[in-house]
């Protein structure tokens, strides 16, 4: 179990120290479950009042915050807590070593070639011409399509699936049950039924994706569906086929990108969002919590609501909803002074 | 490599040919990504600066959308681009036919009946009494409870799972992730818990039918959960115990369907639409994408918002939403002409001032 002093921790997060710098931090808890060999943290200002009770060795707190620590409670001030959390956690936490090699039940396909290091975990299916780069870790059950590309120091969890022709660039993370490249949904209507268009573009992704468990990135239907470098994907969300993400683009649990639709680089897409297909939404852009998106949003823009609108325009209708029964009323007594007769219900 | 001439495209599409049909296509691609050797199409008036900028050798363009084609591009003018895809992309873009065959890992358990050319990939299973039909494919991993019927041509992707007793029919296609008769979400509070009602009934999937990637069909409580003839669905769906899907419904994205819910035939369901359970959406209706369908709608309706409601009368209401702050200020300017600026919030028979609520 590694272990750092409190004055390591503010040297590796480039904050500053005061109290009680030589005691060993062994672990990261919360401030209300904290021990003394614990770091803890507040993140946002609304935790402060678990501060004076905390009994942890030490804690991150934001610059300029107010708040009186117990004695022994060491402070590390930094710019950014969550940054400051992202350089301690894997020290503290670092990875278990892992079996390499390839597991003697896992299946490799004619022609696929692996790197060095490459870990292929129990009852994995490779395919044929697969590529696997150096490092990658691919684990149980896990079933790569023929002529799939998997950049180095990849991380495929068990029971992913990736069809045929999928592209994944470095250091990418695709958790359990996701799918990538299963066929997008295209269909015609010709003589009294629908025709399946065949979906045949693949997927390709820049560097550092991470796609969260059960979600679904479809194949191109003509061309490739599209996911720059840094995007992070959660749980349960779909993108349709021939979408175009930029690149830090970041879609929370349960959002829906429609098909051949295009979102530029570091938009921030909130959790149940759904965006419809061909639509451009431009760099930047904030879609908050359950947003519909039915028309194209300009770059910079922060938007809510379905359909969606200017945040701030949202926001306002949101509360002059609620003053509507008032208004009901206001307009009874205009109508009593105006008109000299009893209201309309 | 196989390629068509553009006069060959337009003979299989039903379509005219605008400048030369000798062209030699090998690929298909869209319109911003297309090279000369590729045949791209044109959907909708969206991309008509696309069309303008192509490099594509041929384009497939819609009668009902006139417009003009750069120079030296040919054109193939038919009735929808997207059903002559249809015809074209398998004959540029043939399937790679694998062989049939048993994995030697596969586990077929005792009283399978197997078809004719039944392909089963690794570590799939195969439990007791289950029937597969002539040509079915099972991908990897894929496992089938017992007692489950498959019908002629189906594919089922690596990783999918039939509970027992499922029945699928001839020529479906169920993507990777799809479960089909997990239990229903059915509990009744007794006790001071919620305890579990038996999930007896069966999930029946018609013919032609497709379904997308963790896509999930529950099994009927008593009765079974049915999806009819051509019917399809995307991804991340969840279709509750007892739904009956009637034929060639379409269900996009991330839709739910609580229980005992009655989908006519030809209905479209828009992503991330939802509906409660036991109502009825008649043959022909369409859900707007995120609609919360919460009663019966009639047939060949189109609904929208929540609760949907007629889609006109929902953009209607919409469009009058955001108009209420202007509202809210053209009822103060009449409040202060009729009862003076200082009357605002006097009580009494006065006006009520919405900041006392």
């Amino acid at each position: 179990m590694p272990e750092l002093s409190v004055r390591e921790i503010a040297h590796r997060v480039g904050g500053e120290l005061s109290g009680e710098g030589e005691r060993p931090i062994r672990g990261v808890a919360p401030l209300d479950t904290a021990g003394p060999e614990h770091l803890s943290f507040v993140a946002k200002g609304r935790y402060r009042s678990y501060v004076p009770s905390t009994a942890a060795g030490a804690v991150l707190l934001p610059e300029g915050l107010e708040v009186q620590l117990p004695d022994g409670a060491a402070a590390i001030r930094v710019g950014d807590v969550a940054a400051a959390l992202a350089v301690v956690v894997p020290l503290l936490y670092p990875e278990p070593p892992h079996a390499g090699g390839v597991h003697p039940t896992a299946l490799i396909g004619e022609g696929a070639v692996l790197g060095e290091g490459v870990s292929i975990g129990p009852h994995a299916v490779i395919g044929r011409g697969v590529r696997v780069g150096d490092g990658v870790r691919i684990g149980a059950q896990v079933v790569i399509g023929d002529d799939c590309e998997i950049g180095a120091r990849s991380v495929i969890d068990p029971q992913a699936v990736l069809y045929a022709d999928v592209r994944l660039g470095e250091r990418s993370f695709v958790q359990s049950g996701a799918c990538l490249g299963p066929d997008g949904f295209g269909f015609a209507f010709v003589d009294g039924a629908h025709r399946k268009i065949p979906q045949v573009g693949g997927v390709r992704a820049g560097d550092e994706l991470e796609v969260g468990a059960n979600s679904t990135i479809d194949r191109g239907s003509v061309g490739h569906t599209v996911l720059g470098s840094g995007c992070g994907i959660a749980d349960l969300v779909h993108v349709g086929h021939n979408a175009r993400l930029g690149d830090r683009v970041t879609l929370e649990g349960l959002a829906g990108v429609a098909g051949s639709a295009v979102i530029g680089n570091d938009v921030t897409v909130g959790g149940h969002v759904a965006v419809m297909g061909h639509l451009t939404v431009g760099d930047g852009v904030r879609i908050a919590l359950r947003g519909g998106i039915t028309h194209d949003v300009p770059a910079g823009a922060d938007v809510a609501g379905t359909p969606a609108r200017p945040r701030r325009e949202s926001l306002r209708v949101d509360a002059l909803l609620f003053r509507l029964p008032a208004l009901v009323k206001r307009l009874q007594a205009l109508e009593r002074a105006v008109l000299g007769r009893k209201p309309e219900k | 490599m196989p390629e068509l001439s553009v006069g060959e495209i337009a003979r299989r599409t039903a379509g005219e040919v605008l400048g030369d049909p000798g062209r030699v296509i090998r690929g298909v691609a869209p319109l911003d990504g297309a090279e000369p050797g590729d045949v791209a199409f044109l959907s909708t008036a969206r991309y008509l600066g696309q069309l303008r900028a192509t490099r594509a050798g041929a384009v497939l363009v819609p009668r009902s959308l006139p417009c003009e084609l750069p120079e030296g591009v040919s054109g193939i003018v038919v009735d929808d681009p997207y059903a002559a895809l249809v015809g074209i992309l398998p004959l540029l873009y043939p399937e790679r036919k694998e062989p049939p065959g048993i994995h030697p890992t596969a586990v077929i358990e005792e009283g399978v009946v197997l078809g004719e050319e039944v392909r089963i990939e690794p570590y799939a299973v195969i439990g007791r009494g289950t029937r597969i039909g002539d040509r079915v494919r099972i991908g990897a991993h894929t496992t089938l409870g017992a007692g489950c019927t498959v019908g002629a041509d189906t594919v089922l992707h690596p990783q999918v799972t039939l509970y027992p007793g499922v029945e699928v029919g001839e020529r479906c296609t169920l993507h990777s992730g799809v479960r089909l008769g997990s239990d229903g979400f059915r509990f009744v509070f007794m006790n001071g818990g919620h305890r579990k009602m038996p999930q007896v009934g069966g999930c029946r999937i018609g013919n032609d039918v497709e379904i997308g990637a963790n896509t999930t069909v529950d099994r009927g409580s008593v009765g079974d959960t049915v999806i009819g003839d051509g019917s399809k669905l995307d991804n991340l769906v969840q279709v509750g115990h007892n739904v009956k899907l009637g034929k060639h419904v379409l269900v996009v994205a991330q839709v739910g369907l609580s229980g005992s819910t009655t989908v006519g035939d030809g209905v479209v369901l828009g992503g991330q639409a939802a509906t409660s359970g036991h109502l009825t959406i008649g043959a022909g209706a369409r859900v707007a994408g995120r609609g919360a369908v919460t009663a019966d709608v009639p047939p060949g309706e189109t609904v929208s918002g929540y609760p949907a409601r007629p889609h006109r009368e929902a953009m209607k209401a919409q469009a009058a939403l955001f108009r209420l702050p202007a509202l809210m200020k053209r009822i103060q300017e009449i409040e202060q002409a009729v009862f003076g600026t200082r009357r605002r919030g006097a009580g009494g028979s006065g006006p009520n001032d919405d900041t006392r609520e």
